[in-house]
């Protein structure tokens, strides 16, 4: 406990005790994290266990139904609006689905957060917007397209630049290798750990990276946490059941671990046919 | 003494029936109560908004334009054939009576006091309402509002703000477009095709209405604007996920505009009518 306490102290990013709730079902329950600045950390499980749910608690999106959210110090779910929006410019949040504005251009989705806050006049938002679409490998052509003329991958990776335009301290990805083809994915693993080493360079970046892609995690993550549904824990167990370094988790004892790392279905078709 | 277990248990026959209705009865006003406080909260953080930071030009242009100018071909159609529509239910009645030139009176004040508002207000819930719900309802689907609420920006601020202002601005111009055609729509064919004197219809139609008439669907127009804007709105943000979520968002969010517009229509007549005889005492009192 005096390790967890001094480790959530020095860390950017943590949860502490925290359970989330939607009605009667609990999705997190009793739930503590700590990330440091610099690491990525992958958090990895199966669907459902509510690995998206931790991402949007962490910025504010979801509020917890018990525990703390911490970010540098300041408790997240204890912030009022103006708070909450200082703290949320220091986050980029890749979406799953990149979640890029349908009505707007990627010009305009990229330049977004710049103009909004009024960081930059609209010349040298779009200077960044070219740069960062270009660090993430796309022409300057792609500007003038809606989202809808993009291809999966290539929405991801607006979604990237649109996350890098504030030079966020934190970068959280949700899932960002689904949907894509072997070679797409690992194109978006480099671009991870590009952006991760780039911005090493100028300021430690944390990244938490949320994926069931066992290649992905192993590729970019500095540790990984592996959460597992509540409905299947019982009623004094840790959601946690793997918290420590890629190059562990292929050799952990728990059958849980080792099941999805391997990726077998095991007994699970029979469970779900009698549930 | 019952365990806990066997008091959590429903009770069975008449009285299971009867306490599981009354519950099931509860559920429904209390979830109501809540849908209508939040609708307030949802309500008042909007105008919050628009006095904080006002909708950029761009996307108040937008909803202006989605809202305003795409709406009017069908208003404009819809209220033409309302105004015919009330010359064809009318006239023989009218004629019965000899007093076919008197239909201009009853036509136009019928469509400046409730079909011009209550109808347009109507299309619009179907056809704008609707619109919005989806729009939304997807935007929350694919986290496009999780995302706007990630990068500090409000959600509120940037989809609900400048649909009200469009939908309180556009709503009663409208509302006047399908007046105006409904007036026309009725000469038309009260004149051409029942043959009706155009100077008496006109004259008398002039005789019979007053300003007032005009501002009084005007101001209800306007009522029945911000509710489809707040109503569509709140039901695009609180869209369940998938497309069939989108759908009953958008299902939802027309039945409840209407239902709003008709109870709002019945307290502002009251409202407006006892406001004219505050302002204008009847003669004889």
């Amino acid at each position: 406990m005096g390790d967890r306490a001094q480790s959530t102290a020095e860390s950017l990013v943590a949860v502490e005790r925290m359970t989330v709730r939607f009605g009667t079902q609990t999705v997190l329950r009793d739930l503590s994290i700590a990330v440091p600045r610099g690491e990525t950390l992958a958090i990895i499980g199966e669907s459902g266990c509510g690995k998206t749910v931790l991402l949007k608690t962490l910025i504010g999106l979801v509020r917890p139904t018990s525990g703390r959210v911490l970010f540098d110090g300041q408790t997240i779910n204890e912030l009022d609006d103006r708070q909450l929006t200082a703290a949320r410019l220091r986050y980029g949040f890749v979406f799953q689905q990149a979640a890029l504005f349908d009505s707007q251009t990627v010009a305009e989705n990229v330049m977004f957060p710049l103009l909004e806050h009024r960081r930059a006049t609209p010349q040298e938002a779009r200077a960044k917007a070219v740069e960062h679409l270009k660090q993430v490998g796309l022409p300057e052509s792609v500007m003038t397209k809606k989202p809808a003329e993009l291809s999966g991958g290539m929405r991801k990776r607006v979604g990237l630049a649109r996350a890098l335009m504030m030079d966020p301290d934190v970068l959280l990805y949700d899932e960002p290798t689904t949907g894509l083809d072997p070679i797409m994915s690992d194109v978006v693993n480099e671009l991870i750990l590009k952006t991760s080493d780039l911005r090493r360079s100028q300021q430690p970046v944390t990244s938490i990276v949320v994926t069931h892609d066992m290649h992905s995690a192993m590729k970019i993550a500095d540790r990984i946490v592996m959460l597992y549904p509540v409905p299947r824990l019982k009623a004094d167990e840790s959601q946690i059941v793997y918290d420590g370094s890629p190059e562990k988790i292929e050799r952990s004892s728990d059958p849980r671990v080792a099941q999805f790392v391997r990726g077998e279905a095991g007994d699970r078709l029979e469970e779900l046919q009698i549930a | 003494m019952a365990s806990p277990q066997t008091a959590a248990l429903p009770a069975k026959g008449l009285i299971g029936g009867l306490t599981g209705g009354i519950a099931w009865v509860g559920a429904r006003v209390l979830d109501a109560v809540v849908t209508l406080g939040s609708m307030a909260i949802f309500f008042l953080q909007t105008l919050s908004w628009i006095f904080v930071r006002w909708p950029s030009r761009r996307l108040l242009t937008a909803s202006l334009h989605q809202i305003g100018v795409s709406s009017l071909p069908v208003i404009c159609l819809t209220g033409a054939f309302i105004g015919m529509v009330l010359a064809v239910q009318t006239y023989y009645q009218f004629r019965a009576f000899g007093m076919e030139s008197r239909l201009g009176v009853m036509i136009n004040l019928s469509m400046f006091r409730e079909l011009g508002p209550v109808l347009a207000a109507t299309m619009l819930a179907g056809r704008v309402g609707s619109a919005i719900a989806a729009e939304l309802g997807t935007m929350k689907v694919t986290e496009q509002i999780d995302a706007l609420a990630s990068m500090g920006a409000s959600p509120i601020q940037h989809l609900v703000a400048p649909r009200l202002l469009a939908c309180l601005a556009m709503i009663p111009l409208l509302t006047i477009a399908a007046i105006a055609m409904g007036v026309l729509g009725g000469a038309f064919y009260c004149i051409y095709v029942f043959g009706v004197d155009p100077f008496f219809y006109f004259e008398n139609a002039r005789e019979g209405t007053h300003r007032w008439d005009i501002l009084y669907g005007v101001v209800k127009s306007f009522f029945f604007g911000g509710a489809i804007a707040i109503i569509s709105c709140y039901r695009g943000f609180h869209s369940s996920a998938g497309a069939e979520g989108v759908g009953q968002a958008a299902t939802i969010s027309f039945v409840q505009s209407f239902v709003t517009i008709l109870v709002l229509d019945l307290f502002l007549s009251i409202g407006l009518d006892r406001m004219h005889d505050y302002l204008w005492p009847p003669s004889g009192m």
